[in-house]
């Protein structure tokens, strides 16, 4: 029994996965921006 | 009081100011005007055009508040008055409440005028109150004026400013636009249930806290 | 022992037996969490302990990286929870899990909005002016990120505001706020960006971010005038009524969020400072008397 909503794990993986890109992307930009500094 | 009497003089400087350049200043209407018709030949609905038209004033307010706020600093910095300005033994404070209180003066002027235009080209007919309606207006402009002043003095120096104010003034005026147009369209449509004195004095609370913060900041802006 | 039966969830279905071996006690969600928070929150206690007792505060090595590590670490493991451990919601489903996501993203984005306005006026009032630098670049950073948590936190809002309420957006109180606080910092941010001198762009966007703080409240408080004139009763989205078998996950991801954050605006707030460094004049030559 999943509850009144039925399925809706594309909207899980979309979340998920727009936070990751969020997180690794603006990782991945500080680290190219501390080594311009340098 | 020393400050008043400063302030007063300001706010007579700016307005008389004003006063000279008036056809910059009509331009600011008739700017609202072409927005007001805009949106009315945008919506062909006229039940539609009805319901919006509280919120379309304030639209309009909003939108001749970027050019008029940036005007009233551009005079300053055109004729090299800034100097003369600083030099001026006054407390900043005054300088700040002077402009503001001219600003919304000007932005008064231009809705009070808009306003029959609109209540006729969108066949809104004005049902309630409107001592509440001119209190509602007044205290919408102040709102906008306030941190507008002081944002306008920011924007003003850096480049880029024509997109720079509205940018940052929105988000600060939202609440203040909220409140005026949830009270004006109540109040045209007849405010039956007797909304519109609560938001008014929302507006009243609101216009406290961006009168007296940006008092404050204003000096630190303004010595530079 | 009792951690090893199967809780009932309030909001959440039964966990089946079959999820969980026999005889093999899952460690409880409440000490994975404390023992994460003791070593998280004491690392940053060390850390601050270390730089303040200094004469000159400084920071003592890249110690965000480590935090910034083991929070991506913590953030995958969490996850992976929220994914496959935590028991499905009883009114939505899988898609429950959204939570996981984006309230640990909300909680940030309103962190990292205080510690801007905070920063902010901390650069108003000081004198030092390398104390001053200090702030500026910790509020650029807490602005930056910011941003970005806020628009994370809006987006995945979104995701989880169509399945549940059908509607990409709608305009109640925390929304509405969420998105007039991230277009202030999306201002400030653009400003600091057009103004070259650096004294101006520390004083002007920290006036604007003063601004931008005073007016959340303001927003939150009109909004939700203006919501409770239109709906007899305001939806209680998400509410507090979370269950402990869910609300452990929620912390941690949480706290793996705020370690991931620490690391974005420490690495944030150093590069800032260098830049600022290398803005500044040289230094007048020394004149031999």
């Amino acid at each position: 029994m999943t509850g009144v909503i039925e399925g809706g794990w594309e909207y899980v993986y979309a979340s998920y996965l727009t936070s990751w890109v969020f997180v690794v992307g603006y990782a991945a930009s500080l680290w190219l921006r501390s080594r311009e500094e340098r | 009081m020393k400050l008043l009497g400063q302030i007063a003089a300001m706010v007579y400087k700016e307005v008389l100011t004003e006063w000279r350049m008036r056809a910059r200043v009509s331009g600011i209407f008739w700017f609202s005007v072409a927005i007001v018709m805009m949106v009315a030949f945008s919506i062909q609905s006229s039940t539609m055009l009805k319901e919006i038209a509280g919120g379309t004033l304030w639209i309009a307010i909003l939108l001749a508040s970027t050019r008029s706020l940036d005007q009233s600093y551009q005079v300053e910095f055109e004729q090299g008055a800034m100097e003369g300005l600083l030099l001026w033994p006054v407390d900043p404070i005054a300088v700040y409440f002077g402009k503001a209180i001219a600003n919304m003066l000007v932005l008064l002027c231009v809705a009070l005028a808009v306003l029959p235009l609109l209540l006729a080209v969108y066949d809104r007919p004005m049902l309630g109150s409107w001592p509440q309606l001119f209190a509602t207006i007044v205290l919408g402009c102040a709102a906008i004026a306030a941190p507008g002043t002081l944002l306008g003095l920011i924007t003003a120096q850096a480049r880029g400013s024509s997109v720079m104010l509205p940018l940052l003034l929105f988000p600060l005026v939202v609440p203040a636009l909220l409140a005026s147009s949830m009270a004006t369209s109540r109040l045209m449509e007849g405010d039956a249930m007797e909304v519109a004195p609560p938001w008014i004095a929302m507006l009243v609370l609101i216009n406290a806290v961006f009168w007296s913060i940006p008092a404050m900041l204003y000096g630190l802006i303004f010595e530079d | 022992m009792r951690d090893c039966e199967a809780p009932v969830a309030v909001s959440g279905e039964r966990i089946r037996s079959a999820d969980r071996p026999p005889g093999r006690c899952a460690i409880s969600g409440s000490s994975i969490n404390g023992i994460a928070a003791l070593l998280g929150f004491g690392y940053l206690l060390v850390v601050a302990g270390l730089t303040l007792t200094r004469e000159r505060p400084v920071l003592p090595f890249r110690w965000e990286l480590p935090l910034g590590i083991a929070g991506v670490v913590m953030l995958a493991v969490g996850n992976g929870f929220g994914l496959f451990y935590a028991p499905s919601e009883k009114f939505m489903g899988q898609v429950g899990r959204i939570i996981y996501s984006h309230v640990p993203a909300a909680w940030v984005g309103m962190i990292c909005f205080l510690l801007a306005a905070v920063f902010a006026a901390g650069f108003l009032f000081t004198n030092d002016p390398e104390r001053a630098r200090r702030w500026d670049a910790a509020m650029e950073a807490a602005c930056e990120v910011g941003v970005l948590e806020g628009v994370l936190m809006l987006l995945t809002g979104a995701i989880f505001g169509r399945p549940t309420w059908g509607v990409w957006w709608t305009w109640d109180p925390r929304l509405t706020s969420a998105a007039v606080m991230t277009m202030s910092f999306v201002g400030v941010l653009l400003l600091r960006g057009i103004v070259r001198d650096p004294d101006r762009r520390a004083t002007w966007s920290a006036v604007a971010t003063i601004l931008a703080g005073i007016n959340v409240p303001i927003v939150y408080m009109s909004v939700q005038w203006w919501a409770s004139l239109h709906q007899p009763q305001s939806e209680g989205a998400g509410g507090s009524m979370i269950d402990p078998s869910m609300r452990w996950i929620l912390f941690f991801n949480a706290m793996a969020f705020l370690f991931v954050t620490v690391f974005f605006l420490a690495a944030r707030a150093r590069i800032a400072e260098r830049r600022v460094e290398a803005e500044m004049p040289e230094p007048l030559p020394e004149v031999a008397t």
